[in-house]
């Protein structure tokens, strides 16, 4: 993705911060490789982030069958409804090397502070008029803000 | 690479406002330097794991500060990194293609990290499609950090800080500070919710048949608790398969405020980021007029609108 010619604000004073990226697909969410029967939708599938740090969530990447909405841990949704994905998650697909999704990651403006441990939660909807094997991917990237003593 | 170079680039460096570590009078001087973390899975491999150790050679400690890759579809490999200090990229295998690009679409790290000379950034990969043979070119990019003494007098605002990141060829002089999740601020009084916000328009249908009107209002209602400010329109535009069509549009906000001043093609504004946020208050509309053009055959040409933006409330405790 571009990065404007700015420096992100430094971390706050005694914490620093380290690039992570959150990953899940239904290998560590089976939720995310069900099928969902035309119409219908699968609720509530929680992504679970990990548990040693601070977690500022500054973009997202989705692959997937289905039209999705988030809430992030915070309780917040992010979209009205369900989204079509060509519309929400996915961005510049036409101008990618192929092969990629990284530069479709959409940013979160602002950022998102998600407590250690705390969870997005995923919707999705099958819009079609046939079942759907869902197939999810999904990557949160971000940083991990940690005390300088950890 | 001599002394002199580094002294010359660290003059040239500091008269353009480069960071000094001034308590201690050095400038630091970073040196492109990439290494090769490569791997191949044959198509029928004794291990659908591979584990790559970089080594960091030289005589300084490294910047990593990005990771290019290509990759070919169809792609079947996750990747895990693990960074000299002990840490993670990832907090699972991940599919590659969560990372994967090259140029523009690189995966720049926000912060470097900094690898000592003879430390280790360890990659483990997965083949997931075992069966098929897959290469994985994977470059490492960064730079070596040389520490020179003195070089000019240091930057009159350092305070604020650079407004190039230091050697990070991933930038674009175009792009606004939101598109890195950066501000703008919210105006005093009030704040963001976090992660933005996407309203949704109905999905309209407009007939093909001869006696029906070819105009539409698509209606986007902003929440009485929040204004919305948008940042880009989006639009879906989908047609039955005897339907032929494209689709103009107008758009207004309920105060009677005109974003464009005549009709224009759904494409050349879908998805295009605002330089500056179009603020719809609480409670009004936006309305989306529709034309369609061009049009033939039998059926419904369908459209959606989408405004992408935010929740901007008032701050109770300002």
């Amino acid at each position: 993705m571009y990065q404007p010619e700015f420096v992100r604000p430094p971390a706050p004073h005694g914490f620093h911060d380290e690039d992570f990226v959150h990953y899940f697909d239904e290998v560590n969410t089976p939720g995310l490789g069900v099928t969902i029967p035309a119409g219908d939708t699968v609720r509530d599938i929680q992504l679970r982030l990990e548990t040693d740090s601070e977690f500022i969530a500054r973009g997202i990447s989705v692959i997937a069958a289905a039209n999705p909405q988030f809430r992030e841990p915070g309780g917040f949704y992010l979209s009205s409804d369900f989204m079509p994905l060509a519309q929400s998650y996915r961005n510049g697909v036409a101008l990618a090397p192929s092969g990629t999704f990284e530069e479709q990651t959409v940013l979160f403006e602002p950022e998102i502070r998600c407590p250690q441990g705390s969870n997005f939660a995923v919707f999705f909807e099958n819009p079609t008029s046939g079942p759907v094997a869902l197939g999810a991917f999904i990557a949160i990237f971000g940083v991990k803000r940690r005390r300088n003593d950890a | 690479m001599t002394e002199e170079h580094l002294r010359q680039a660290a003059a040239v460096l500091s008269k353009c406002g480069f960071p000094q570590n001034r308590a201690l009078g050095l400038t630091t001087v970073p040196i492109p330097k990439k290494f090769k973390c490569w791997a191949v899975f044959s198509s029928s491999p004794s291990s659908d794991v591979n584990t790559v150790q970089t080594t960091i050679e030289g005589e300084t400690t490294w910047a990593f500060r990005a990771i290019s890759s290509y990759v070919t579809v169809p792609v079947g490999l996750k990747i895990q990194i693990q960074f000299p200090d002990g840490r993670f990229l990832f907090h699972d295998l991940s599919d590659i293609r969560s990372i994967a690009g090259f140029g523009s679409w690189r995966y720049p790290l926000t912060q470097e990290r900094l690898c000592p000379p003879g430390t280790r950034i360890i990659a483990t990969f997965f083949d997931t499609s075992v069966g098929t043979a897959q290469a994985i070119p994977l470059l490492l990019e960064g730079s070596y950090l040389y520490n020179v003494r003195g070089g000019s007098a240091p930057s009159p605002l350092p305070s604020l800080g650079p407004r190039y990141v230091p050697g990070d060829p991933n930038q674009n002089i175009m792009a606004p500070c939101w598109a890195w999740g950066e501000g703008p601020e919210a105006p005093k009084g009030f704040k963001d919710d976090p992660g933005g916000y996407v309203y949704q328009s109905q999905v309209g249908a407009i007939d093909m048949g001869a006696a029906t009107t070819k105009n539409l209002t698509l209606q986007i209602q902003v929440e009485p608790g929040s204004d919305c400010p948008v940042w880009s329109m989006a639009f879906n535009r989908t047609a039955d398969s005897t339907a032929v069509g494209d689709v103009l549009v107008k758009i207004r906000n309920s105060t009677g405020y005109l974003l464009t001043d005549d009709w224009i093609r759904y494409g050349i504004l879908n998805g295009v980021p605002f330089f500056k946020p179009w603020i719809v208050k609480a409670n009004e509309t936006i309305f989306v007029d529709l034309a369609l053009i061009d049009y033939s055959g039998t059926g419904n040409v369908y459209m959606q609108a989408f405004a992408n933006g935010g929740k901007r409330r008032r701050n109770v405790s300002a």
